[in-house]
């Protein structure tokens, strides 16, 4: 079985430093040989949710996971929570500052290209944090292993 | 696949870039949520938002280049990002429309 965990910390506000985790998930990924795909939809999810976290909250980190074909991600922040989580995942919808808009974000695509990408997404919000579960699953390893088995 | 010569264009290179830039398609957004979604691998990203998280797209999503319009104003922390990424950056005077026309030419 191969296993891999990491923890990121992402701090509020600092757009420059966006994106690091992301990129080292990533980079890991590819290390490792996960599929093409996989990648992809691994790094779109981990960026908006860093970028997310960056915008939103006071602060926060990303728990990274590797379990065989599947990849967790649990990203954590303290506050102030989401107030109304299905209208958040409406594409369009933003609370965003123009800030993050001038940083080429913040129009409200966000949740919807979180929940695009990854095969399972749980949401849990209130004024103490929110926590962002997610699990991928490489299709294309789980098709080569039923190859083999047949 | 469509080759750049950066030289034909008279764009500015950022990025000390010689070779020719080959790309898929090209992508015009200014919304980088809609780059993460969309964009392909390959591709050309034509953009105005000039920061640190435009290069962290880019090659997060391994774009061939990234070209900025309207004379955008380039970071010296940008271009050392984008050489640790390998992302080739240019800039022009033109708009987004007359560089997509440009780029349309080629193909």
């Amino acid at each position: 079985m191969v296993s891999f965990r990491k923890h990121f910390d992402i701090q509020a506000g600092n757009y420059d430093e966006a994106g690091k985790a992301a990129s080292e998930i990533k980079r890991v990924l590819k290390q490792l040989h996960f599929s093409k795909d996989l990648q992809k939809r691994v790094s779109v999810a981990s960026y908006e949710a860093e970028i997310n976290i960056v915008i939103h909250s006071v602060g926060g980190s990303v728990d990274f996971l590797i379990q065989d074909n599947q990849i967790f991600l649990q990203f954590v922040d303290n506050g102030p929570g989401i107030e109304d989580i299905a209208l958040a995942m409406t594409e369009g919808y933003s609370t965003a500052s123009d800030l993050s808009r001038l940083n080429g974000f913040g129009a409200g695509m966000g949740l919807s290209n979180i929940k695009k990408s990854a095969d399972e997404m749980t949401l849990v919000s209130d004024p103490c944090g929110t926590v962002m579960k997610l699990k991928f699953i490489d299709r294309e390893v789980v098709e080569d292993d039923s190859s083999q088995t047949i | 696949m469509i080759r750049l010569k950066p030289s034909d264009l008279n764009y500015k290179v950022l990025t000390y870039q010689k070779e020719d830039i080959v790309f898929h398609s090209v992508y015009v957004s200014d919304l980088l949520s809609n780059v993460l979604r969309n964009a392909k691998e390959g591709d050309i990203l034509v953009t105005t938002i000039a920061n640190l998280n435009t290069i962290a797209v880019a090659s997060l999503k391994e774009l061939s280049a990234v070209i900025f319009a309207e004379d955008k104003v380039i970071s010296e922390d940008m271009i050392e990002k984008a050489l640790e990424e390998g992302v080739c950056l240019l800039v022009t005077p033109k708009s987004a429309f007359q560089i997509a026309l440009d780029l349309g030419k080629l193909s």
